[in-house]
């Protein structure tokens, strides 16, 4: 009766599918079933060792390692079907981790005899085990994240190689836009879900109904339950295409704080991915590092937040992630922080007297920011009515210039300078005036970041029409596309035709090379030189590479892309081993650590920038004019 | 008159067959001291043809072994019993149990003797539980004079006790349930009766329900078997 649920189930479990029926059956006998309700502890760290294998049948449980400052290493997240407690069987010693459910979780527990039995008797099984082990442990070493990494084949790659559609199970259920809310209300719980689509008369999708709908605006409003569905529905609706990765979809949830998304293909809608699905993808503790700091809320909780952007980083670096992956990553959690500090400071000061906006701009403005952080902010705002009033204006925003900064500074991600600087505080018609003087000659404050400008709170027009200002004017006066090209050419290629790495030469980076900038920020200024040439309008310096190839057939475009990939991988793993060395993550690596593939590699992606600096010289850049 | 003594005295342990002789003992040990995750319980159910304690009887009996909250799915008993009345109508629309199923089942005597070796001391688990042991003892005190010594407790009364006691139970649980028959909590606690609507599944349900009480009581106080038998007196 229950054996057989038991052996239909293992069926479906790896390794065990590898068993006969027969030893499944034998097996079956022995296991016992436990519940453990959300929060409960089934293994402890240094507690005597486990003494059956947990095999998950419903919910998922999170294993991780306490350190001695009481902090928490999420070694993994495991769902339906995984299991937990091997290792200490296997040692017989002690448990080696914590191992707490973090949903309601029945598991089978198979005693540690028959496991053993189990592992002697049948080859298969104990190389599953013994293998997937090994890869765990090694995992944990940073030598072995960058195996991982450029191995690429380690089949933990889920998250960013799947596609949605390949996780999408059903079309979701819909509602018509009139309904009211008690039938809407009854139809979820007929059906038992947790969220409805609301289509038009012609089925196409123009908002949801989520439980939470009904608490918020039905239930905790007293709303008329009577009234059509349409007023309670969350719209615009939120979705991605069926060919994005799993990633994508999750970073949107993440940035717009829901738990469902809609799919959709060509227009229509295809499903509906919610949390779960996640949690049944893979159950990956990047995603809980994500949502960990995407849920602070008080400056005070930004303490040391550094270290987790480490850690979920080097997550995402084992699970397969391509950096642009993670430096999107990186600059979406910070215009989260930076979002809840501003949000934080209003509600202390009040709004802002004029309205604002705060941007990003440089790598922060183009989602490429590493483990360095070093974001540059900059607000914008409306003109004030009058001097008395332009004067409480400024000392509102120094105030909050120095608030976010030092907040920045709190949680050491500021990387080195200040963030938001008092001179990129400016009403929409004094930035204006800084730029119409850009390119008239020297000393009027260029900087080709602002290109990359891109607002994260506030209305995203008002920085939008300061950048499409700077790219009209680009287009228009041939001496700011030369002052453009003239900056990025001022920093050249750290390398001689085939001679050694050109390194810094004292301070404290000696023999180390800055990476960044003179690397990556040449590449980022090439492309971003050929985009405004093209009138390319796209924010990220990939986006930007991949609009050149296929509208502009440039076909240096897909080197520019891998180089500018590879030097970013290489950057953000020389970070994490330095924040694994507990130094504080910089954009200088060392030549001579690298290997001698590294360093070729390396030299060759130079001397991609430095073909690239000829003919930006040739075709943008007179000579004459300077940045 | 004898029997009237018969029924206050109990009969001469001679007279007792072996199963149920030993199994007196072994309940009689029970050590109520002890804490809720070592002691053994059994879940069971049983289906009747009715509800008339006079009349109806025992159709079948299906039960598991826990150790704390630990099910032992491969300790289980399921076993059919050839009535002693005339199955009703209602009730074979319930069970699905037809006469032809139940002419291979075997005599009320022979099944209960397994199922009462099957428990040995364990504490007895039930939704409702008295209705069903009324049913297992009428038979053995009828024909023994004799009814179990197990100690049995209710998961609906355990329910009940939570749901005035406890408020982290209910948040956890977002809110319960206040239908309080088996087939409701199993949906409100989440969990998979399986399709059969049968004794065997409906004490695994049982089973399953004690796996979700019994971590609340901790932080409770509820700490050993003797309390846990206060609360959920059937």
């Amino acid at each position: 009766m229950l054996q057989e649920e038991i052996v239909d189930f293992l069926k479906n479990v790896i390794p065990f599918n590898l068993l006969s029926g027969e030893t499944l059956g034998k097996m079956a006998a022995d296991i016992a079933m436990d519940y453990s309700p959300r929060g409960e502890e089934i293994l402890q760290q240094d507690g005597p060792p486990s003494e059956f294998l947990g095999i998950i049948k419903k919910g998922g449980v999170k294993v991780f390692q306490a350190l001695d400052n009481d902090e928490e290493v999420v070694l993994d997240l495991r769902g339906e079907g995984e299991h937990f407690g091997m290792l200490s069987i296997l040692s017989g010693d002690r448990s080696r981790n914590n191992v707490v459910a973090i949903e309601d979780t029945i598991c089978y527990k198979v005693p540690r005899k028959t496991v053993l039995a189990l592992l002697q008797e049948n080859h298969e099984v104990n190389q599953y085990f013994i293998k997937s082990f090994f890869v765990n442990l090694l995992d944990k070493t940073y030598e072995e994240t960058r195996k991982a990494y450029t191995g690429g084949t380690t089949g933990e790659q889920l998250l960013f190689s799947t596609a949605v559609r390949d996780i999408v199970r059903a079309e979701p259920r819909t509602v018509a836009l009139d309904t009211t809310i008690q039938q809407a209300a009854a139809d979820m719980a007929a059906q038992r879900i947790g969220s409805l689509v609301v289509v038009d008369s012609a089925g196409q999708p123009l908002g949801m109904v989520t439980d939470r709908d009904f608490r918020e605006k039905v239930v905790a409003v007293a709303r008329d339950v009577a009234a059509p569905v349409r007023e309670i529905m969350s719209a615009p609706l939120i979705s991605v295409d069926a060919e994005d990765n799993c990633f994508e979809a999750l970073m949107k949830m993440i940035r717009h704080r829901i738990h469902h998304i809609l799919i959709l293909e060509n227009g229509r809608l295809l499903g509906l991915l919610t949390n779960h699905d996640f949690m049944l993808l893979q159950g990956s503790s990047p995603t809980v590092l994500v949502k960990e700091i995407a849920h602070v809320r008080t400056i005070a909780e930004l303490q040391g937040t550094a270290p987790k952007f480490y850690k979920a980083v080097s997550s995402l670096l084992r699970h397969g992630a391509r950096p642009h992956n993670i430096t999107g990553m990186i600059t979406e959690l910070l215009e989260k922080i930076c979002n809840t500090v501003v949000d934080i400071f209003e509600k202390d000061n009040g709004p802002g007297p004029v309205p604002y906006s705060l941007f990003f701009f440089g790598a922060g403005g183009r989602h490429e920011l590493t483990l360095s952080f070093g974001v540059e902010m900059g607000i914008v705002h409306q003109d004030a009515a009058s001097p008395d009033a332009a004067k409480e204006t400024a000392a509102y925003f120094n105030r909050l210039a120095e608030t976010l900064n030092s907040a920045m500074q709190n949680c050491r991600i500021n990387g080195a300078g200040q963030c938001l600087q008092a001179a990129n505080i400016r009403a929409a018609s004094a930035w204006r005036e800084g730029f119409k003087k850009w390119g008239t000659g020297a000393g009027t404050g260029l900087d080709a970041g602002f290109f990359d400008m891109r607002a994260v709170r506030g209305e995203k027009a008002r920085v939008d029409s300061l950048r499409e200002y700077l790219e009209k004017r680009t287009g228009q006066s041939r001496g700011l596309m030369e002052a453009v090209a003239a900056e990025t050419l001022h920093e050249r290629p750290p390398l001689g035709f085939f001679k050694n790495f050109v390194v810094e030469k004292g301070g404290g980076h000696k023999n180390e090379l800055d990476l960044y900038r003179r690397g990556i920020l040449p590449l980022v200024g090439c492309a971003r030189i050929f985009s405004l040439a093209k009138g390319v309008a796209r924010g990220s310096t990939l986006g930007r590479l991949k609009e050149l190839t296929s509208r502009h057939g440039f076909k240096v475009a897909e080197d520019m892309g891998q180089a500018f990939g590879y030097l970013n991988s290489q950057l953000i793993r020389s970070q994490l081993h330095q924040a694994e060395e507990g130094l504080t993550p910089d954009n200088f690596i060392n030549p001579y650590s690298l290997t001698n593939f590294e360093r070729k590699t390396l030299k060759e992606s130079f001397q991609l920038t430095a073909r690239l600096y000829d003919e930006i010289e040739g075709d943008y850049w007179s000579g004459k004019v300077l940045p | 008159m004898t029997s009237f003594f018969q029924k206050i005295l109990g009969r001469p342990r001679a007279d007792l067959p072996d199963w149920l002789q030993k199994q007196q003992e072994l309940s009689r040990r029970l050590n109520v001291k002890e804490g809720i995750e070592e002691t053994e319980f059994v879940a069971f159910d049983t289906e009747l043809t009715g509800l008339d304690f006079k009349r109806d009887a025992i159709i079948s009996i299906g039960a598991v072994k826990l150790r704390g909250t630990t099910i032992y799915p491969g300790r289980t008993f399921y076993r059919l019993v050839k009535p002693e009345c005339e199955l009703k109508h209602r009730s074979v629309v319930v069970h699905e149990i037809t006469h032809t199923d139940l002419e291979c089942a075997e005599d009320m005597l022979n099944v209960l003797g397994d199922f009462v070796t099957f428990i040995g001391g364990a504490v007895l688990i039930g939704h409702f539980v008295h209705i069903d042991l009324n049913f297992v003892n009428r038979p053995l005190q009828e024909a023994f004079g004799v009814s179990l010594y197990n100690r049995a407790l209710d998961t609906s009364t355990l329910h009940d006790w939570l749901a005035a006691n406890d408020s982290r139970f209910a948040r956890h649980y977002q809110g319960m349930t206040l239908q309080s028959d088996l087939f409701s909590m199993a949906r409100k606690y989440g969990i998979d009766g399986g399709k059969a609507h049968n004794a065997f599944s409906d004490a695994y349900i049982t089973a399953q329900l004690f796996q979700r009480f019994v971590p609340f009581l901790a932080g409770c106080g509820i700490k050993n078997l003797k309390e846990l038998l206060k609360i959920a007196r059937p």
